[in-house]
């Protein structure tokens, strides 16, 4: 059987970052908060983890189970273009180099993270139409299980 | 140490069948869309009509997968060229995207595109050719919609003018009427 998953994919990466320091929970105070699936309007530089779909592996003949790689999207705001991009690159060698077999708790939930594979980006999407914060995309795929 | 058995035969085997295909230069397909906006409607998560959404070319890309592959495969096994068979796969991730891409005036819908390697530099020059098409289009339906629009206000305007001109003429003669 596919393990079952009590967090999404999107929340576990973003105990993964604040780990790495690379951001900070929405309710404590930080200069990078990390949200999951909304993106309120407030603060201007924000982080914002969502699920995307994932790529299938095929299943272990054995088990049944099926293997999949989840897809993330991470989109980094900033107020203006240096930080945004100083942000999406940190990121982008935290999830090239850092990430490996990484074990992350969730409200005593353990989950294990094999690998975060960059898919794509940092790709800069431009000025958000109204507001003029910049918007840089990264795409990635994730394989974890949940441990207990 | 654990070892695999006769790889370095079947590594050969991998290669010659690559050669076979390939003819020594590997094909390739692209799938995409040439409008500028693309990137920002793809990557961007927002609200769209239902049955529309972002990332309309990449989860199509990664849920057909397999089904892909299976088209390749059995028009290999028909005698199709390698790049013919990648572009039928191209064609049919396409027509997933399509379903998926959200659509406001169409023109992102309209733009997607499947190319042979070789023929990208025909796609581009294609899409500005269609761009420059599309504006001049646009521009001329702007100006005979503002023309049309133009006529109704003054005909609107001729029509009130008319109306107080007769209720004048009307109170006068009623004045007129009364002195009398």
């Amino acid at each position: 059987m596919s393990s079952i998953l009590t967090h999404s994919p999107a929340d576990v990466v973003r105990r993964v970052l604040i780990a790495l320091n690379l951001g900070s929970l929405p309710s404590t105070v930080g200069d990078w908060p990390i949200q999951v699936s909304n993106e309120p309007d407030y603060p201007d530089n924000l982080i914002t983890i969502t699920d995307t779909a994932g790529i299938t592996n095929g299943r272990i003949q054995r088990t049944g189970e099926t293997l999949e790689h989840k897809g993330i999207s991470i989109q980094v705001r900033g107020v203006s273009h240096p930080i945004a991009w100083a942000k999406s690159d940190e990121i982008r060698v935290a999830i090239d180099e850092a990430i490996k077999n990484t074990s992350v708790t969730i409200a005593s939930t353990s989950y294990m993270v094999y690998s975060l594979t960059r898919q794509s980006g940092p790709i800069i999407l431009g000025r958000e139409p109204g507001t003029d914060r910049y918007l840089h995309t990264i795409n990635a795929i994730v394989a974890l299980r949940q441990v207990n | 140490m654990v070892e695999i058995a006769k790889i370095k035969s079947l590594t050969a085997k991998f290669k010659a069948l690559e050669k076979k295909f390939t003819q020594g230069n590997v094909p390739s397909v692209m799938v995409g869309y040439t409008a500028n906006y693309a990137i920002y409607v793809h990557e961007r998560q927002a609200k769209h009509a239902p049955g529309k959404q972002w990332k309309f070319l990449e989860q199509p890309a990664r849920q057909l997968g397999p089904t892909l592959v299976q088209i390749i495969v059995i028009a290999l096994n028909n005698g199709v060229p390698l790049l013919e068979a990648l572009y039928l796969a191209g064609l049919r991730l396409q027509k997933a995207s399509q379903k998926l891409v959200p659509v406001k005036t169409g023109n992102l819908r309209a733009s997607a595109f499947v190319a042979r390697e070789n023929e990208l530099l025909t796609v581009a020059a294609e899409s500005k050719k269609a761009f420059k098409a599309n504006r001049k289009i646009s521009l001329k339906a702007a100006l005979k919609a503002s023309k049309a629009k133009k006529a109704t206000l003054k005909k609107a305007r001729t029509k009130k003018a008319a109306q107080i001109k007769r209720a004048k003429i009307k109170k006068a003669k009623a004045k007129l009427r009364k002195t009398k």
